[in-house]
């Protein structure tokens, strides 16, 4: 086996190789990270902001040869367990408060310190999860830099930037040696394992809670979720009842028995005395200290990481155990060692901090065979990198035997008591979204090329294609079908309407992406690098004036995502009510386009001039309704732009070939309606959308839901369907707002209140 | 809490049995789904007060109640309703009975006071040394140098701690004015120094901050003060309000009172219901309700009564 150096020399030697493998770790964590840009992006579209990139990984990893690692190891492991005896005692008995080894008014004075947790009833364990950042000195010892104790950070990142690495991995060491690489794939099973035993219940439920999309780690856990195959739930799924805690879910109150906690101690409960966000669940605190619910890491543990009282730690720790910690604190003025890496095209040297992480469960301490190394800065305290450079960490020569996986026993997510409430809602809107603007590119795609293809029929008939068309297009990105025709000459009109399409596009993206965002463990682990060039097409698009092939992007984008959507998502209830979302609006779209087509629109009535004999005042008005082209007008069927109209509303409905197999005459109004209203072997049809929604509320056993929507079914049943949309609109408008009503009835975010004295 | 500037009785008092009455009503605008409260309500035993009698009535009757103990020995009551309600509201009666205390030790030098309480161990360094650093109400860190000025106005050098503490609070009283106006619940400290002016729990605030400055152990305490009609007026039912003052740490004397709002050493006229280490560990009544967000009206009616000696206790 070669060491580490000789790897590492070998590697940095081919620059082209580093530059290569920079790249793809570029593009790797950009593509992994749609849901960082969603919420770095969401208030600010149309500015150009670029992609925010929270780190770059170094394609040189950190080596560390296996007899390093062993003592790295088992330093983890003391120290763990020391700490877990310290976090006993600094909320229980207090004994290194009464021996002085910790100041007890610098402990109360501690915003970390959680005056509630004294005296409870402590945890079954109070660090299930433990890292530690440690850094090597420049004479080869190590030194620890700090305690991650509260909601250690990591885990899901060291995942992600192992998958970079494995590439890099298999060039450097040659597929005979990969073996030599500690594989760190068996970590989450090992958390898994310690997190499902933490209580005594026989099939438990375990949520990892999260504080949102709003929490910079969300792309963590989002992606920890998935691999521990455990629901990530926010504050507003779950509610403390009789002294236990419930989630939310489409199902009714379901018992939670172990909450793998992402949020930190402070904001847990906002009805604790020093809470400052409400974030967290009223009454949690109370409800875990009578034992309704486990908390892991338990509540107070991220005391440790106090930095005003890390240093009396190691004093009460060996007065507690009678061990000192093997390891010693980094101390000022202590010389950094440094390893190489490859930053801004260059090799050079750099410090590096190395968290490592560690699992307590029932067969005792498992300490990851890898780790998270972060790039120091000249100046950084190594508390604080501020170079947003990460490295792998591998652990060469181990031979390790291979990691335990243990078997998961997981609730499944295809049941309705196990879909949180919120997740449901996320995804009705994600589906209705994705299908909105679906609907909305198709429509100005096909119009904005006939505009282009056939310039004259702009222009031809006074005007009224154009008029028509720009009347299609406010209908169909308003999401209403009362809306006003548009005034003017008809061929601004008509562009005016192409670009506030487009920007309505943008604006749907928008919203798929940031519901998306919250729903990531429902959605396919390729999702999210379709999000994230979804991401870039509601960048080009949103102001207003992207070109034709933009839109074919989005198409394109909106298409994989669907088609995601459909094969790599397991058809439960959080599928079904996606899928209601995207039936929904495809009635709606629909039965919008054909009426927006086909209805007889009066003309705009303007306000008349305020003062008649001002020129200007009657230019105003004259401008307003188009008459510089003409009288004015109604939208009016005639029979070219009749002709027209049909084909766009068959083409963006993606029904034109559909329709030209079966009729060999010209388009013609009443099998149009046929083919998108009634027929049922059309999948973009309302008859067909209405069979989708049969099946999902049956699926979902919601009989009321069933009599909406045959009754919805039945609108258009009989001759003349046409005279009939208008309300079959008003009617799918009700399905989705009893949806709404039915299903996701949230509470608004908790309000603190408080008396004052006087 | 209405400064009090009646005459101070000085003839000796016998026990005195009061009872406290305090009302707090949250009204929304819409429905709230969901309430969670926490209230420190119930007044706590002291070495010089018997409580006889408490009790929270709570409008509408609520869905969950709970009382517990916390880590400084006061009552906490756990409130939760959990369907939809336009108002809450907390009575709480309560029937005490205070021993007047009677301060004669001066202690010693507050710099020796200081040292000791750096010293203590055991059982004492949890009962004491809590109350000598910051709080989130109290942070010394930001204001340290302009609190310890403060503060050395009255603990000169060598100064007695009690003389000292009794000097804090004569001197808070005279250089800051009490405007309810001018601060609301989560005023800071800094706002405090420097408008100089306050209402009673940011003047115990203030000699809590002044006092913790010096290295000594100062307690914030919620309660209540009996208070005298302006002269010529009949006494108004309801028209007190809930009161806070501070508590000084003395090596063999225990904790001591002192009242900065109304330059005093509270005896008789001071009811207890908790202590912590500022408002935020003590707060009469705070919660969190889930609802639309919509305005909320707040009402506090306090009523200290002060019972005939030989007038039955309710039972």
């Amino acid at each position: 086996m070669r060491s580490a150096g000789e790897l590492l020399d070998r590697f940095l030697d081919d620059r082209l190789a580093l530059q290569r493998r920079q790249q793809e770790a570029d593009r790797v964590i950009a593509a992994s990270l749609a849901g960082h840009l969603v919420h770095d992006l969401r208030t600010s579209v149309g500015r150009d902001v670029s992609p925010n990139r929270p780190w770059r990984l170094d394609p040189v990893p950190v080596v560390i040869e296996h007899g390093v690692f062993a003592f790295l190891a088992d330093m983890v492991r003391q120290r763990l367990l020391a700490m877990e005896v310290l976090l006993a005692d600094l909320y229980g008995p207090r004994v290194a408060v009464r021996e002085g080894w910790v100041p007890a008014e610098a402990l109360s004075s501690s915003d970390h310190y959680r005056l509630a947790a004294i005296g409870a009833p402590p945890p079954p364990r109070w660090l299930t999860s433990y890292a530690v950042d440690v850094i090597a000195l420049a004479d080869g010892s190590w030194r620890v830099v700090q305690d991650q104790s509260d909601t250690p950070t990591g885990i899901g990142y060291a995942l992600l930037d192992r998958s970079v690495m494995a590439r890099v991995a298999a060039e450097l060491l040659g597929p005979e040696a990969a073996s030599d690489l500690a594989s760190i794939s068996g970590f989450p099973a090992e958390l898994r394992h310690a997190l499902t035993t933490l209580t005594a219940a026989s099939s438990p439920r375990v949520v990892l809670f999260s504080g949102g999309v709003e929490d910079a780690a969300y792309v963590e856990h989002s992606s920890l979720a998935r691999v521990l195959g455990f629901n990530l739930v926010e504050g507003p799924d779950l509610v403390v009842r009789r002294g236990r805690l419930w989630l939310r879910t489409l199902g009714g109150l379901d018992p939670i028995d172990v909450v793998y906690r992402r949020l930190s101690d402070a904001v847990l409960d906002p009805i604790e005395a020093s809470a400052s966000s409400t974030a967290g669940v009223p009454g949690l605190v109370l409800a875990t200290g009578e034992g309704g619910v486990v908390l892991a890491n338990g509540h107070g543990s991220g005391v440790l990481e106090d930095p005003t009282l890390a240093p009396f730690w190691a004093t009460a720790v060996e007065g507690l155990t009678g061990t000192a910690l093997t390891l010693r604190d980094l101390r000022p003025g202590e010389v950094l060692g440094t390893v190489p890496g490859f930053r801004d095209g260059h090799v050079a040297d750099a410090s590096a901090v190395i968290r490592l992480h560690a699992v307590a469960g029932p067969d005792g301490v498992t300490v990851m065979a890898g780790g998270n190394g972060r790039v120091l800065n000249a100046a950084d305290h190594p508390r604080r990198p501020t170079a947003r450079v990460a490295k792998d960490v591998w652990v060469l020569g181990a031979h390790a035997a291979a990691p335990v996986i243990v078997a998961p026993s997981l609730p499944q997510v295809d049941l309705v008591s196990s879909v949180p409430t919120r997740a449901a809602d996320a995804l009705f809107w994600v589906g209705r979204a994705a299908e909105r603007a679906e609907a909305i590119a198709k429509t100005a795609r096909v119009i904005a090329s006939r505009r282009q293809q056939d310039p004259s029929l702009a222009t031809s008939d006074g005007g009224r294609w154009a008029r028509r068309m720009a009347y299609v297009l406010r209908v169909v990105r308003g999401e209403s079908l009362d809306v006003d025709p548009p005034a003017g000459r008809p061929i601004l009109a008509l562009d005016h309407e192409l670009a506030e399409a487009t920007r309505a596009v943008a604006d749907r993206l928008n919203a798929l992406l940031a519901d998306g965002a919250t729903v990531g463990e429902y959605l396919s682990v390729t999702t999210s690098r379709v999000f994230s060039k979804l991401a870039q097409s509601r960048d080009a698009l949103s102001d207003g004036r992207a070109p034709i092939d933009v839109l074919d992007d989005t198409i394109a984008d909106l298409a994989a995502f669907v088609g995601l959507w459909n094969e790599s998502t397991v058809h439960g209830p959080a599928w079904r009510f996606g899928d209601m979302g995207r039936r929904v609006e495809r009635s709606l779209v629909v039965l919008g386009l054909v009426d927006s087509c086909v209805r007889r629109v009066e003309a705009p009535r303007p306000e008349p001039p305020s003062d008649p004999t001002d020129p200007a005042e009657r230019a105003r008005v004259a401008a307003a309704v188009g008459m510089t082209t003409g009288p004015i007008e109604a939208i009016e069927p005639t029979e070219i732009v009749d002709q027209s109209a049909l084909e766009v509303l068959l083409a963006a409905n993606e029904s034109l070939v559909a329709y030209r197999r079966r009729h060999r005459s010209d388009v013609e109004l009443a099998p149009t309606g046929e083919l998108l209203l009634q027929d049922a072997d059309n999948p973009r049809s309302y008859a067909a959308s209405m069979q989708r929604l049969a099946e999902h509320v049956d699926a979902v056993e919601w009989s009321h839901g069933r009599r909406a929507v045959a009754t919805m079914a039945a609108a258009l049943d009989g001759p003349d369907p046409l005279d009939r949309v208008a309300k079959a609109y008003d009617g799918v408008e009700a399905f989705a707002q009893l949806v709404i009503d039915t299903w996701f009835a949230t509470p608004v975010n908790p309000m603190i209140v408080r008396g004052r004295l006087r | 809490m209405i400064r009090n500037d009646g005459p101070v009785v000085r003839r000796p008092v016998e026990a005195i049995h009061y009872r406290v009455s305090h009302r707090t009503t949250y009204r929304y605008a819409q429905p709230m789904t969901d309430g969670y409260t926490l209230a420190y309500l119930l007044p706590r035993p002291t070495a010089l007060q018997v409580v006889e009698r408490a009790e929270v009535e709570v409008s509408p009757e609520p869905d969950e109640r709970a009382e517990h103990i916390d880590v400084f020995g006061n009552r906490m009551l756990q409130i939760g309703v959990h369907r939809a309600h336009t108002r809450l509201e907390l009575h709480a009666t309560s029937d005490v009975v205070v021993e007047p205390g009677v301060v004669t030790a001066r202690g010693e030098p507050w710099e020796i006071v200081a040292m000791r309480i750096g010293e203590l161990r055991g059982g004492d360094a949890l009962a004491v040394r809590p109350f000598a650093g910051s709080s989130p109400y109290v942070p010394l860190g930001d204001h340290f140098a302009a609190l310890r000025g403060l503060a050395e106005q009255a603990f000169g050098p060598h100064r007695p701690v009690v003389d000292g503490a009794r000097d804090l609070c004569h001197l808070i009283h005279e250089t800051f004015e009490y405007d309810p106006a001018f601060t609301e619940v989560s005023t800071p400290l800094s706002v405090v120094l420097d408008g100089r002016r306050g209402v009673c729990q940011d003047f115990a605030h203030l000699a809590t901050a002044c006092l913790r400055s010096l290295g000594l152990a100062a307690r914030y305490v919620s309660g209540y003060i009996e208070t005298d009609p302006p002269p010529g007026h009949e006494r108004v039912i309801g028209a007190d309000a809930s009161h806070a003052w501070c508590s000084v740490w003395v090596p063999q004397q225990g904790w001591i009172d002192f009242d900065p709002t109304n330059d005093r050493l509270p005896t008789h006229r001071h009811v207890t219901v908790a202590w912590g280490r500022d408002y935020g560990d003590v707060t009469p009544v705070r919660g969190v309700v889930i609802g639309p967000a919509v305005e909320q009206a707040l009402s506090v009616e306090v009523d200290v009564q002060r019972l005939p000696a030989d007038a039955p206790t309710i039972t």
